[in-house]
């Protein structure tokens, strides 16, 4: 029953890379991508690509602005920076990967990590020390009526 | 009118402060064995009587400023900037709360009135109850003092008083703005209630666990109305703001996001309490966070802090709420240092592999994502702090940092459940991991094989995963009620939907729990539709038609429209699929008489399958023909069908189980047989 879990589960892994394998390397819509990477200017407070503001006096500048961009064959981080440059920091829809800017993405997996790391300890720990006398373990009794609720309903 | 409200207000103030101050110096001396000229008791009593006349006296308030609002008195400045005389009656109603004073004054009335309900259901726990109600009135009196002086909604217009209102933000006149907001502060507001129990309990050491019993479905109850009123929320935004989506990571949004999350964690959280006596100190801190993040959230969006699309929120009374916040953490922390010895857990986590550690992981998780959000938010003021310039933490960070995070609990979704109390073994695992993990795998190949293409780019990629693992919990969930239902239907006869029905009603806690999941997978599948969104945009003269998707959509004419409140200009758009004419869009801009501020009105015609979403994005000016810009959303009809689940499990999870002589009249024998037969064991709903 295991051997034939395992190998069913190994057969459907490789299924999975191998599709994944085969289909790599299409491309994107940069354009598309690119304006939602960047705020609008005009105040709205939402992506280029997304503004929705009726007669927006900075999206076709910024939009027509990028479009060239991609055309001449310009990186996005070329773009950005240069977009950064003329609208200041606030264009960038999320902080780039800059010195303090860092930061701000290192610490959200960090914490999540730590937390991990720290509830695995402590859970080692009560493992360790947990207190038999309050908390007795099964019968043998109580293990087979286990058993047997999970034998008899299980589908 | 104004001067009954003001009047009003200060009353309810009077009465909270004394609900406040009575209700402590009766606490302390029925603690400290002490007694004044008063009995404690009676005195308690006055503080708990007090404290339904506050109620009282702020609805007072609040009739006071719907009169002024209806009967268009312009001399109250909040009425004045708020409302005007050609604005429809129900969105009068909603003036109520769309501005600060008024916004504050609906917060008032929602906490007095929670309070009202506790201090009439006073009997359940008088004593519990006399604490919960006290530091109620504490949170009340911040709010009244708030309205008396640093916000009045009854402020009077100084000199002539002008003929018309300025008017109503064009972007709430609109039907679920008359909901939205209350439903988000019956959330926010409601939280304060399980808040004021575990601070009470934890102050006066409330033996046992009775208390979670009773804040059970005032928090679930709460947490429903937080979820509404978010979703509300999105479904506002998304059909009135006009840029196609329906969360854009704001920082008011965020504010909503924030105390759900650890409103979520408490509600798994608090069962391992209930259950084993676990976790206490947790608990106790999730459910101080929670009430804190909705005064921080407050604080942030309201002070102006951190910029929002919300603009119409903010003003210079975030100090008042940095000054109770700190206030609130310092006497969380004062009183659970005094107190700590009595949350000391009974038993302690034996397995890496049970459901306590489930909820353990599930807890750090939706914390994590919380954390996320909080830093998300605040980053760009420290960033300024550190390198004297702002910059955005906008969607693309949420969504590389928050998706996986999110993934990563749609797992845990539908691992927690099939895991046992205390320690699964791995036999057990094995066997009700196998057909969930299995149909996991075959949705991600077939996925796969239909196109959907995970290297193409990060949103596909968190697609695919989100359908894969959807359909790993839906089996997972299922799975639990097939389990289950064919142990009843083998000793009712009955059919397997009846026998369903049963299995719930017998414990409706679990299964309504099962059935939330449900409605949360819904929604994680309606965000990964999100992954293939198209999008439009096209000039179209009369006859001339657009293309997306399915659809094609032909300008049928483009027309200019005036009345009393706005202009219009709107293009009628003929919407066919192949041959078939589906129906007609009219997507308009108006232009609102009073405020002078544009509004796009979005067109939306919504499948299971996807919305066609159309805007008008004004007019070409040299050509005068309407630019229109079409969206297909696919799968968006999903989040707004799992949230209606979501609602129902919640509602099913609140209702009282089938009683037990009733399961015992249908399926004998009696439970203390039952115990004694694995299937019946089952029938009667297994734990939670």
């Amino acid at each position: 029953m295991s051997q034939r879990f395992l190998r069913t589960s190994q057969v459907l892994l490789i299924s999975v890379l191998a599709l994944v394998a085969m289909g790599a390397g299409d491309e994107g819509v940069r354009f598309d991508k690119d304006s939602h990477s960047m705020m609008c200017v005009c105040g709205c407070n939402e992506l280029l690509g997304a503004c929705s503001d009726v007669g927006c006096p900075n999206r076709p500048t910024m939009l027509a602005q990028l479009k060239d961009d991609i055309a001449n064959g310009k990186s996005d981080d070329t773009i950005f920076h240069e977009f950064e440059q003329q609208y200041g920091p606030v264009v960038l829809a999320a902080p780039m990967f800059t010195r303090f800017n860092h930061v701000a993405w290192i610490v959200p997996p960090l914490v999540l990590f730590l937390g991990i790391a720290v509830t695995l300890v402590i859970v080692r720990k009560w493992k360790f020390q947990a207190a038999p006398a309050s908390d007795p373990p099964r019968t043998l009794a109580e293990q087979n009526l286990h058993e047997r609720i999970r034998r008899e309903t299980s589908l | 009118m104004p001067q009954f409200g003001s009047f009003a207000l200060l009353l309810a103030l009077v009465l909270s402060g004394y609900t406040l101050v009575a209700g402590a110096v009766a606490l302390w001396q029925l603690a400290a064995g002490a007694s004044g000229r008063v009995s404690p008791e009676r005195l308690a009593e006055t503080a708990r009587r007090a404290g339904i006349g506050s109620f009282l006296a702020v609805s007072g308030a609040g009739i006071a400023l719907l009169y002024s609002s209806f009967a268009n008195d312009f001399s109250v400045a909040y009425i004045l900037h708020h409302s005007n005389r050609a604005l429809p009656l129900p969105y009068k109603f909603a003036a109520l709360w769309s501005g600060q004073e008024g916004s504050l004054l609906l917060w008032a009335w929602l906490l007095t009135g929670y309070g009202f309900v506790l201090r009439l259901r006073h009997r359940v726990d008088v004593k519990l109850t006399a604490y919960a109600s006290t530091i109620l009135a504490g949170i009340q009196v911040f709010f009244l003092l708030l309205l008396n002086f640093a916000a009045p909604p009854f402020s009077l217009v100084q000199g002539a008083v002008p003929a018309d209102g300025f008017g109503l933000n064009p972007l709430l006149q609109y039907p679920e703005m008359v909901i939205h907001p209350p439903m988000l502060y019956l959330g926010y507001v409601g939280f304060s209630v399980p808040f004021a129990f575990a601070l009470g309990a934890l102050m006066m050491r409330y033996p046992g666990e009775k208390w979670i019993h009773i804040t059970r479905r005032w928090t679930m109850v709460t947490w429903l109305f937080l979820t509404c009123g978010i979703f509300l929320g999105a479904h506002w935004a998304y059909s009135v703001l006009g840029w196609g989506g329906y969360w854009g990571w704001d920082p008011v949004e965020n504010a909503s996001l924030m105390p759900w999350l650890t409103g979520t964690a408490f509600l798994h959280s608090v069962m391992m309490q209930e259950k084993r006596g676990m976790m206490k100190t947790w608990n106790a801190w999730l459910i101080f966070s929670t009430f804190m993040l909705c005064i921080l959230g407050t604080d942030l969006t309201r002070s102006g802090l951190v910029s929002s699309v919300h603009a119409f929120a903010e003003s210079s009374i975030g100090g008042w709420f940095t000054g109770f916040l700190i206030a609130v953490f310092a006497v969380c922390l004062f009183t659970f240092m005094r107190q700590r010895d009595h949350l000391k857990s009974e038993h302690k986590l034996e397995s890496l592999v049970s459901r306590e550690s489930s909820f353990l992981f599930n807890n750090l998780v939706l914390l994590a994502a919380c954390f996320t959000i909080l830093w998300g938010t605040l980053f760009p003021v420290i960033s300024e702090y550190v390198q004297g310039n702002k910059v955005t933490v906008g969607p693309p960070f949420y969504d590389r940092v928050e998706l996986p995070i999110g993934l990563f609990l749609l797992l845990l979704t539908g691992i927690g459940p099939l895991l046992a109390w205390r320690s699964s073994s791995l036999r057990s695992i094995r066997r009700n991991f196998i057909l969930p993990g299995a149909v996991t795998l075959v949705t991600a190949i077939v996925l796969m094989a239909v196109g959907v293409r995970p290297w193409r780019d990060q949103a596909a990629l968190y697609s695919l995963v989100t359908f894969s693992l959807g359909a790993g919990v839906v089996t997972a969930v299922g799975s639990e009620f097939l389990r289950g239902a064919y142990v009843i239907r083998s000793h009712t006869g009955k059919n397997l939907l009846a026998s369903i029905v049963q299995l719930t009603r017998r414990n409706t806690r679990r299964y309504g729990g099962y059935i939330v999941h449900f409605g949360i997978v819904v929604i994680f599948i309606g965000i990964a539709g999100g992954a293939f969104n198209q999008k439009n945009t096209q000039e179209l003269a009369d006859g001339q038609s657009m293309t997306i998707g399915p659809y094609r959509l032909v300008c049928e004419s483009f027309t200019q429209d005036t009345n009393a409140n706005y202009d219009t200009e709107f293009a009628l758009l003929n919407v066919y699929r192949g041959n078939r004419k589906i129906t007609e869009l009219a997507p308009e801009e108006r232009l609102y008489a009073a405020s002078q501020q544009p509004l796009t009105v979005v067109q939306n015609h919504s499948t299971l399958a996807w919305d066609l979403y159309v805007i008008y994005s004004g007019k070409n000016p040299a050509t005068g023909r309407p630019i229109i810009t079409a969206f297909l959303n696919p799968l968006m009809a999903w989040i707004w069908i799992g949230v209606l689940i979501v609602a129902a499990g919640t509602l099913i999870a609140l209702a009282p189980n089938l009683s037990a002589a009733l399961a015992q009249n249908r399926v004998p024998p009696a439970p203390r047989q039952a115990a004694e037969n694995p299937r019946e064991a089952v029938a009667a709903g297994g734990g939670d």
